[in-house]
């Protein structure tokens, strides 16, 4: 494939236009912004962790709207079933005739909030986790291809572990980033009252259109990336498992299961991404710095030990950052 | 491509000089680790010095310093960065891999790879590698050399008593294989005597090769000098028992010529006596010769002529070699002792008896005083018995029992010999114990049966280096010619000094001969006129004649001489006194029993142990010796 530097010049210049677009309608979040941007330009999925009320729905039609894609939103409820999710068929009337027709479900766009994902039975979940993946729905014997670029947004809510149903590591591996959305500060907060509760209407302009975001991604992978650079990746990979000779201390100490070879994918194509982004054509210690706490913190299977020492993922990545050389 | 080319170049030359820079530091700093390191264990060392001997610590102080150098010099040679490191630490400097990921992509032509490397020329424009990675100098190793020089100079400046020791033990080891070499030339000259049959060669050669052995045991040069009096011995030994086969063969020929030109008996006599001592001398040749002449008596009743001469010839042949045997031992034995005097000493003790040719013993004694006055010693001054207000003894010693320049009446060199003549390894000279026994148990007049003593002596008692066992004749006499109580045998006093003791001068000894005798009262005038003398130690040719008895004393002086003391000139500074008798007892050869002079002799040397300042234990030693000799 080839790029031209005007490309490459433009495509970071619009990425900036965007954020700075997504920014007019999301206070602060600018690393939250940041990082389901990076997962939409390497066709990847977020599960974003927050308290109600964060803004997480609004981020994503926000996203939607700059980036001039579809948009749908799930709530998940304990009632819900995988057929709401991806879409059944219906008997209609055609013709004088009645014949099956594919109703297609909110899964069904370019970008799909599922709010409150852990709240659905398992039976929902994997429904909407095979379109996740595969990017395809399959109801009965067809399947049904998603719409391009797709990206799934799933949500939880850290305080109401009552009545849900926690996703499973084999399903938490398919999201690409595990995003925290934190609560704002005081100033951020005024910000927020006074788009929010006065007459001040923000008016978004759509920035970038799916192909652009398509064509992105292919530059994306072109981006090069040093052997050391791709060394040091996978050796973060590696130290998060504690049966390896050499893993750090607190890897032996509060990891009971590492990452699997899908972290390694998202910190590599992650870390390109945001090279790019920062108006770079490589890839640095930085970038693979920076991604690796959204890529990993969802990857860690945590012991008895971090639970009882109120070891949180990320200071269990940041311990192995920094025992790992360059 | 060009563009490509230029920018690959840019990238590779800002990586080199990145690498050269952090190389030029590495060489800063890994030299002077090498320099302290070095230095720190040569201050080490020379700290181990000051307590366990090392001689050779200031060379090994700067090898390992050098080598320490050395290495710190070659490490950062051998282990610099690579190319690739070198752009990683490039990169350090807020590139953020731009030139390690254009570096690796070098060779790639795709667009994205060559815009990146553009991008990545355009910034490392803008790094300063002087400010990034300045020449630093390593202070803090160049403070720790500078303590642990000063440390090193210090601990080499100290004293220190193993410091000595490592000095003795250096020089006793110079000193050890010097030896061993001289031994190995003697050895060699040894092996290159025609003269000699391969036993009497192996014979040599074994002596030389135990007091080898010995030698590398010596502790210490008492140790080397003890080996070497050993040595002498062995070869005085040898020589002894050479000459007493030469002389055995020789005998044995004029007895076999007498025997075998007389009757049956007689002849068989003969033959039984050769055979005797073709056993006793292990000569397959004789044996084989005295077989035949038994043959010819059982057969013939006679011995043949033919047979009769070959035994001549066979014994002719077995006294030559024991002689030659005699004379390579002794020239092996008059090297060894040169051993023992190094070239200052010999210088000193040959001066001492240049001035004993002259008529003047070391002492100045003997009838003639430096100043040339008769009779006196000296200082010019005479006491009545002989001692001169230094508190010298007729004998010219000294209250410490050794002459005024520190020489014994021996002649002894002034390194300590005491004034029995014992050397400070309280042997004589000739290895003779204080009671004027040799080593061999002979006599202790210091003869052998044969009127030799075991380094050669002659019946006078002289050593082949002319002196006296105890420094004495065999009558008594000291070798100022004086006897103990400054009288001769014949009854002289000591007169109005030291009275000549008429020794037969010229000892080639070094005696301090050629002092004229008789000086003062000499009731029978005897005296020598010395000739010779000196210290001289023997020649190195020359080789002592065999002695006869013939009832007269005969002196023996080597035949070739080196040193112009052998003439036994007078001192020229003074008159002399000379007086010749052919009574003298040691000049014209008279012999007088032994029983008659040993009891003067005896009460003379306690009347002058009596009258002397001898420390108490010489003055034991002296009569413990007059009561063996009177046993």
């Amino acid at each position: 494939m080839e790029v031209r530097e005007q490309d490459l010049r433009t495509i970071v210049q619009r990425i900036g236009m965007c954020e700075a677009e997504i920014g007019k309608a999301i206070i602060g979040q600018k690393d939250v912004v940041r990082q389901v941007i990076l997962a939409l330009m390497t066709n990847g999925n977020v599960l974003l962790e927050g308290v109600p009320g964060l803004g997480k729905t609004q981020l994503v039609k926000t996203i939607a709207r700059v980036f001039d894609i579809e948009f749908s939103r799930i709530q998940f409820t304990p009632d819900l079933m995988p057929a709401d999710v991806t879409g059944t068929n219906l008997i209609v009337k055609e013709n004088g005739q009645n014949v099956f027709k594919f109703e297609k479900g909110p899964v069904f766009a370019n970008i799909v909030l599922a709010d409150e994902i852990n709240r659905a039975t398992p039976k929902t979940q994997s429904a909407l986790l095979e379109a996740m993946q595969e990017k395809t729905v399959t109801v009965g014997n067809e399947t049904y291809q998603l719409p391009q670029p797709y990206i799934v947004l799933a949500t939880q809510n850290p305080i109401e572990n009552e009545g849900t149903y926690p996703l499973p590591e084999a399903q938490l591996d398919r999201f690409l980033f595990k995003i925290y959305v934190n609560f704002p500060s005081l100033e951020e907060l005024k910000q927020i009252m006074d788009v929010t509760v006065t007459n001040k209407k923000v008016e978004l302009t759509p920035i970038m259109s799916a192909p652009e975001i398509l064509f992105i991604r292919d530059v994306i992978r072109e981006i090069p990336i040093a052997d050391a650079v791709n060394e040091y990746a996978l050796k973060l990979v590696v130290a998060t498992h504690p049966e390896v000779p050499g893993a750090p201390e607190i890897t032996k100490r509060y990891i009971s299961c590492g990452a699997s070879p899908r972290a390694a994918q998202a910190i590599y194509q992650t870390s390109k991404a945001r090279a790019l982004m920062e108006g770079r054509l490589n890839v640095s210690f930085d970038d693979i710095k920076a991604v690796a706490y959204p890529a990993l913190r969802h990857r860690l299977a945590l012991n008895f030990e971090a639970l009882s020492d109120g070891m949180t993922a990320d200071r269990i990545i940041h311990g192995i950052i920094e025992s790992v050389k360059i | 491509m060009a563009g490509k080319n230029q920018t690959t170049a840019s990238i590779i030359s800002y990586i080199k000089s990145v690498r050269t820079r952090i190389q030029v530091n590495r060489i800063f700093k890994f030299f002077m680790l090498g320099a302290v390191a070095g230095m720190t264990a040569a201050a080490i060392a020379n700290g181990i010095s000051l307590i366990v001997p090392f001689f050779y610590v200031i060379p090994v102080s700067i090898v390992l310093f050098g080598a320490g150098c050395m290495i710190g010099l070659l490490i950062p040679l051998f282990t610099g960065p690579s190319l690739e490191r070198a752009a990683l630490i490039g990169d350090s400097f807020g590139l953020q891999e731009r030139v390690t990921t254009a570096y690796q992509n070098r060779n790639d032509n795709s667009n994205i790879a060559m815009i990146q490397r553009q991008d990545t020329v355009a910034r490392i424009k803008k790094v300063s590698l002087r400010k990034e990675i300045p020449f630093r100098i390593p202070w803090k190793e160049f403070l720790a050399l500078l303590v642990a020089t000063i440390l090193t100079v210090v601990a080499i400046m100290l004293p220190s008593a193993a410091k000595e020791t490592a000095q003795n033990r250096n020089e006793l080891k110079k000193l050890i294989a010097q030896e061993e070499k001289k031994m190995e030339e003697m050895q060699k000259e040894i092996e290159k005597n025609d003269k000699l049959t391969e036993e009497q060669k192996a014979e040599l050669n074994d002596i030389f090769e135990n007091a080898k052995k010995e030698l590398k045991e010596a502790q210490s040069k008492e140790d080397v000098d003890k080996v070497e009096e050993r040595l002498e011995t062995k070869l005085a030994q040898a020589a002894n028992e050479s000459g007493k086969q030469a002389e055995e063969y020789e005998n044995g020929k004029q007895e076999a010529q007498e025997k075998l030109n007389g009757s049956k008996e007689e002849q068989q006599q003969a033959v039984n006596d050769l055979q005797k001592m073709a056993q006793e001398n292990h000569d397959e040749k004789l044996k084989e010769i005295a077989d035949n002449m038994q043959k010819d008596l059982d057969e013939k009743g006679e011995v043949s002529e033919e047979n009769k001469k070959e035994a001549e010839e066979q014994l002719e042949q077995g006294s030559q070699q024991a002689q030659n045997q005699q004379q390579a031992a002794n020239e092996a034995l008059n090297q060894t002792e040169n051993l023992q005097n190094p070239p200052s000493q010999q210088l000193a003790q040959n001066q001492q008896g240049q001035q004993g040719q002259q008529g003047q013993d070391p002492n100045g004694q003997q009838g003639q005083d430096p100043n040339g006055q008769q009779g006196q010693d000296p200082n010019g001054q005479q006491n009545p018995n002989g001692q001169n207000p230094n508190g010298q003894n007729p004998n010219g010693q000294n209250p410490n029992g050794q002459n005024p320049n520190g020489q014994n009446p021996n002649g002894q060199n002034p390194n300590g010999q005491n004034p029995n003549g014992q050397n400070p390894n309280g042997q004589n000279p000739n290895g003779q114990n204080p009671n004027g026994q040799n080593p061999n148990g002979q006599n202790p007049n210091g003869q052998n049966p044969n009127g030799q003593n075991p380094n050669g002596q002659n019946p006078n008692g002289q050593n082949p280096n002319g002196q006296n066992p105890n420094g004495q004749d065999p009558n008594g006499q000291n070798p100022n010619g004086q006897n103990p109580g400054g009288q001769d045998p014949n009854g002289q006093n000591p007169g109005g000094g030291q009275p000549g003791g008429g020794q037969p001068g010229g000892q080639p000894g070094g005696q301090p001969g050629g002092q004229p005798g008789g000086s003062g009262d000499d009731p029978n005038g005897s005296g020598g006129s010395g000739s010779g003398g000196g210290w001289n130690y023997g020649s190195d040719v020359g080789q002592e004649g065999l002695y006869t008895p013939t009832g007269k004393e005969q002196l023996t002086i080597p035949n070739v001489g080196n040193d112009a003391n052998l003439e036994g000139k007078l001192n020229g500074n003074g008159s002399g006194y000379t007086q010749e008798s052919d009574q003298s007892l040691t000049w014209s050869g008279n012999r007088v029993d032994y029983d008659q002079v040993i009891g003067n002799y005896t009460d003379q040397a306690y009347s002058n142990l009596n009258n002397s300042e001898i420390p108490k234990s010489m003055q034991d030693m002296v009569k413990d010796y007059f009561v063996e000799l009177n046993q």
